[in-house]
């Protein structure tokens, strides 16, 4: 992993890295919002910028902070909520008005989230991307969508849904 | 023989292209590139014209892309003419193309009136002759008036306020983005464009345009008002590019194709802004000139061109842009209709906006606005859900 898209290449002991994920509430628990690293992703169709690649090896999608010219048609089309635009005063101020989505934490043995996730919900594993396959990106999210007349904002499933999927 | 022919290297042409050499590594393949440059990105025109990015950082692929792939390049022709029964291809420099798959992915040119098209400093915004000539005139301190409040006219408004250059918009409906969004989103993107600076006249339209020896002084607009400049950018939507097919499509129009990307004549298949694809939320063939369509139309096309049987799952018509410094989000139908049938709900959160369109149960659309824009791919998988069941239901 080449690129160092978050803050998390900043592994020193006194500096954490800063969060990637996206939590939404839902009725019971939470929805995380981490990249799939979607076999076909659809992040990659709509960047304008060729910020976005595919490792041709691990299949991992790598947001390339240098070529984003932050239009938010990745934001627009990714169906998991995975993709954030860091904003000029948010944590990953490094790169205002660019894309960034959770980088696995290249420089760590085990992502962070993954360490302290009391419930195993969040597991690091060294496998190959294109781990959301075409139809069970778009069943998983028919499965998970849940919009009603209420506000709520659609949720997105949770991982271990994916993995049942 | 050329076994596939594609004209255009705009995005859909180049899509199409790694996808038929994904599978066919080895039939011939030639490309009609009109302008005869480095296959570049035209939605990176406007960031470029306000100095955000740098001319190379336009190009999609390296330079050697066609060389790497096995591409014969046709520089600085257009096609000329098409005979789809002998399977031929004219070009504009005489030259002559036979195929046994052809792509037509030739993209659109602005609509410009016939009477201003060679007045210098009147241009639309398509090409990287257009963006240079308006990045340098932008730069030099050229008054620029703005013909149009659609999306490229909006966009390009903001990419030059943000940098503290002035722009007039000269809008004919009642609002600016009347096809992108609803009449209170529309007005929070014009509220936030004039705060930065520029200006935005709507229920106008421009009456004369004053030429001197140099090009244009000005336009007055039907209301008597007059407006010096010396760049008119004309941005009144795009006419796709298929003059060439003669009789077998009518002036002006795009090509309607089939979920495999075929059109109505046989080995003939088309992709991105020159086609007219079915689209999920209106249920409708409709020509979404956007680039993940063309992105993902041109992949289809080129499996399909190369034997597979690759299926487009239809467009969703949406938009994404930053407004000076606000996010901006539409997609599917922005405005109910009357009847019984359809509902909105309305979110109005510290300033973010977030409109929901259902037709009965179904989304059918919606605009976000600010912090609402976060959620805008799960209501596309919600649309595009909806759609499917009243599809399957039917």
């Amino acid at each position: 992993m080449g690129h160092v898209l978050g803050d998390s290449s900043d592994n020193t002991v006194m500096s954490l890295p800063t969060s990637l994920i996206s939590l939404t509430k839902r009725d019971l628990g939470f929805d995380v919002g981490v990249c799939r690293h979607c076999e076909e992703p659809l992040c990659l169709d709509a960047c304008v910028a060729g910020s976005v690649t595919q490792d041709s090896k691990t299949r991992w999608v790598m947001f390339d902070a240098k070529r984003c010219v932050g239009c938010w048609s990745c934001v627009m089309d990714c169906p998991f909520g995975a993709i954030q635009m860091a904003a000029a005063k948010s944590s990953v101020a490094s790169m205002p008005g660019k894309a960034v989505i959770c980088d696995g934490c290249p420089n760590w043995d085990t992502p962070l989230c993954a360490q302290f996730c009391p419930q195993g919900v969040l597991q690091g594993s060294k496998v190959k991307g294109g781990l959301v396959k075409r139809q069970r990106r778009e069943r998983a999210v028919y499965l998970a969508s849940g919009v009603r007349r209420g506000l709520n904002y659609p949720p997105v499933p949770r991982l271990e849904a994916d993995r049942r999927a | 023989m050329p076994k596939y022919v594609v004209i255009g290297d705009g995005v859909a042409g180049l899509s199409a292209l790694k996808a038929l050499r994904a599978i066919d590594s080895e039939g011939d393949a030639a490309i009609v590139s009109a302008e005869g440059l480095v296959p570049y990105s035209k939605v990176l025109l406007i960031p470029y014209i306000a100095n955000k990015i740098s001319e190379e950082k336009l190009n999609m692929v390296a330079r050697d892309f066609y060389a790497s792939n096995h591409v014969e390049v046709l520089l600085g022709a257009r096609a000329a003419a098409l005979d789809a029964s002998a399977q031929r291809v004219f070009l504009s420099d005489g030259g002559e193309l036979r195929f046994q798959k052809l792509l037509i992915a030739s993209g659109g040119d602005p609509t410009l009136p016939s009477q201003w098209k060679e007045v210098p400093g009147i241009l639309g915004l398509r090409t990287l002759a257009d963006a240079r000539c308006i990045r340098a005139g932008a730069h030099a301190g050229k008054r620029i008036v703005i013909s149009g409040g659609g999306l490229v006219a909006v966009k390009l408004a903001a990419a030059l306020t943000e940098v503290g250059i002035h722009a007039e918009l000269i809008v004919s409906s009642t609002q600016i983005l009347s096809q992108a969004a609803d009449y209170e989103g529309a007005l929070m993107v014009q509220r936030r464009l004039e705060e930065a600076g520029a200006t935005i006249t709507p229920n106008a339209s421009i009456a004369a345009v004053d030429v001197g020896p140099a090009g244009v002084r000005g336009v007055s607009l039907k209301n008597g008002k007059e407006i010096p400049c010396q760049l008119l950018v004309y941005c009144k939507g795009v006419t796709p590019n298929t003059q060439f097919m003669g009789s077998l499509v009518p002036a002006g129009a795009p090509i309607a194709v089939d979920s495999r990307m075929r059109s109505a004549f046989p080995d003939i298949y088309a992709a991105g802004d020159v086609a007219m694809a079915s689209e999920v939320s209106r249920q409708q063939m409709t020509c979404a000139a956007l680039w993940p369509h063309a992105t993902v139309q041109g992949r289809i096309a080129g499996r399909n061109m190369a034997g597979q049987a690759a299926i487009y799952r239809g467009s969703l018509v949406r938009n994404a842009m930053e407004i000076c410094g606000l996010p901006f989000i539409s997609m599917g139908i922005i405005n109910e209709q009357s009847g019984p049938d359809w509902d909105v709900k309305i979110t109005r959160l510290s300033g973010s906006y977030c409109k929901l369109v259902y037709r009965g149960e179904a989304l059918v659309g919606a605009v976000l606005i600010k912090d609402a824009v976060t959620i805008a791919g799960r209501l596309q998988a919600e649309i595009r859900k909806a759609a499917a069941a009243h599809a399957s239901s039917n």
